[in-house]
């Protein structure tokens, strides 16, 4: 026997502090518990039967406020609730980081920008975060109403953070949902996510 | 200089060197262009002190920052942008594609960035017609780019050259080490004999570069479309004839992936644009070959 090679050892290291596993679309989403910006508790696993969207949000992120002072989150918010979809919007950043903010503060915030989430989910630790692997703000993640996720990635097909890239852009959520709702085949279920990085907490 | 106080200090010298040139050439023969963004010092500069008509000339954006940010390469990795630019020129003058010096790994969590920290030349050809008159020409460029340290920025400046144009063969610049250092990190094309190999499985892309001798050590930075996961580890194992690694294939790997190209580093030698096509999706042709 070799001894374990400096490889071998970073492999280890590796799976012990990165979720090189998290769910992949096609898999069941992860389930979770968090605490929203009014203090009601939301499980995942409650809202089977529904679509529901999970949104990674930073307000300070050039591409979160290229989506949200264009009126371009809200708009999908409106659009896909009023449809019956379960909108979940996740701040992971941690106390301190940009885009912390306490429930008071977010909910002046969003009501501000005239956001339509089911929720606003409140995750300092970076927790579901985490679970999910979620790396950057915007980051999409939709999930059928058999709890599978159906898709993950960018919220649209330009990386940019230019507002005027909206207009030509092809939405993925609309692309998703719109699809899925049909009950069509999702034709893609995995993108590239684009943005910054989630603040979360320095390990 | 106010805004040079934040730089390192190696930067100091250069910058003054930079300066000393303005004030040298005086505003008629070599005006340059200066922005100041909020974290970025952008310059528009130029290899020779004149542009010769019919000749090739290189033009840079210098980008010097404060520390602890950063700007990306062409693939920006998990986050970020690549800086954008766009040229204003002289009727039949014509700016080719930016050349990408070879970029950090920045990693931040589970993040993994391609991009520059310090400072950064990213460098055009700029194709002089023969018609280009005396005494001089304005060149322009308006460029984009997103700026991070633990937050990103979008900035944006329009830097100005005048360019002399002059039929005698022009000197280099006092910009011209900028280029210099910057060539050495260009990639260069794959040496004849090379020979690469790609082999697709369901979670793994395996790389195999044939040099002719075993090498102990390589890294890999892809080009887009991107189909690596760049947070999990590489195995780079040496094999008698060159060098295997074994690289995670991305969850958003954009549908199969049928080619893998992007820059190899090896030890010792300058980087490599390397371009494999997976096995079995093609004629098994090194792209050497194909020209």
């Amino acid at each position: 026997m070799r001894p374990l090679s400096r490889f071998a050892l970073a492999a280890m290291a590796a799976a012990l502090t990165l979720p090189l596993w998290a769910a992949r679309p096609g898999e069941p989403a992860p389930d979770f518990t968090a605490t929203d910006t009014y203090g009601r508790t939301h499980r995942l696993s409650d809202y089977r039967g529904k679509f529901v969207v999970l949104e990674w949000q930073n307000r300070g992120c050039p591409y979160t406020r290229k989506h949200y002072e264009t009126g371009n989150m809200q708009r999908l918010q409106k659009q896909w609730t009023a449809r019956g979809v379960v909108w979940l919007t996740i701040i992971s950043s941690a106390p301190g980081k940009q885009g912390y903010m306490t429930a008071e503060e977010a909910n002046q915030y969003f009501a501000q920008m005239g956001a339509a989430p089911t929720a606003v989910l409140l995750d300092p630790q970076g927790t579901v975060g985490h679970l999910y692997d979620a790396r950057t703000t915007p980051e999409i993640y939709i999930i059928d109403p058999k709890g599978v996720l159906i898709y993950q990635g960018a919220i649209d097909d330009k990386p940019t953070a230019n507002p005027e890239d909206i207009k030509t852009a092809r939405n993925y959520v609309d692309l998703v949902l719109g699809q899925a709702m049909a009950g069509q085949p999702v034709t893609i279920s995995a993108t590239r996510p684009y943005g910054c990085s989630v603040k979360y907490a320095d390990e | 200089m106010g805004r040079l106080s934040l730089h390192r200090g190696s930067f100091a010298p250069q910058s003054a060197l930079l300066l000393l040139t303005v004030f040298a050439f005086g505003l008629a023969a070599h005006t340059q262009t200066v922005a100041s963004a909020a974290h970025t010092r952008l310059e528009l500069v130029s290899e020779r002190t004149a542009a010769v008509p019919g000749q090739r000339l290189w033009l840079g954006l210098h980008f010097q920052l404060e520390p602890g940010w950063h700007i990306y390469w062409l693939n920006p990795g998990d986050s970020g942008e690549p800086p954008r630019v766009q040229w204003s020129l002289p009727a039949g003058w014509r700016a080719g594609a930016l050349r990408w010096p070879l970029p950090e790994r920045l990693r931040q969590g589970t993040i993994v960035n391609f991009g520059y920290e310090n400072d950064v030349l990213l460098a055009a050809p700029l194709d002089v017609p023969a018609s280009a008159r005396p005494p001089a020409a304005e060149i322009s460029a308006d460029v984009h780019w997103l700026v991070c340290r633990d937050v990103c920025l979008p900035e944006r400046a329009r830097v100005s050259l005048r360019l002399p144009v002059s039929s005698r063969a022009a000197r280099r610049s006092a910009a011209a080490p900028l280029f210099a250092r910057a060539r050495v990190r260009w990639p260069q094309p794959m040496p004849a004999g090379w020979r690469t190999r790609l082999i697709v499985r369901e979670r793994t892309l395996t790389l195999e570069v044939h040099t002719g001798r075993p090498v102990p050590a390589a890294e890999f930075f892809p080009y887009p479309p991107d189909p690596l996961d760049h947070a999990a580890p590489v195995q780079v194992n040496p094999i008698p004839a060159g060098v295997r690694l074994i690289l995670r294939k991305s969850d958003f790997a954009p549908g199969p992936v049928n080619e893998l190209a992007g820059i190899l580093v090896l030890p010792g030698s300058r980087p490599i644009e390397i371009r494999a096509r997976a096995e079995g999706t093609a004629a098994r042709t090194p792209f050497r070959q194909r020209r």
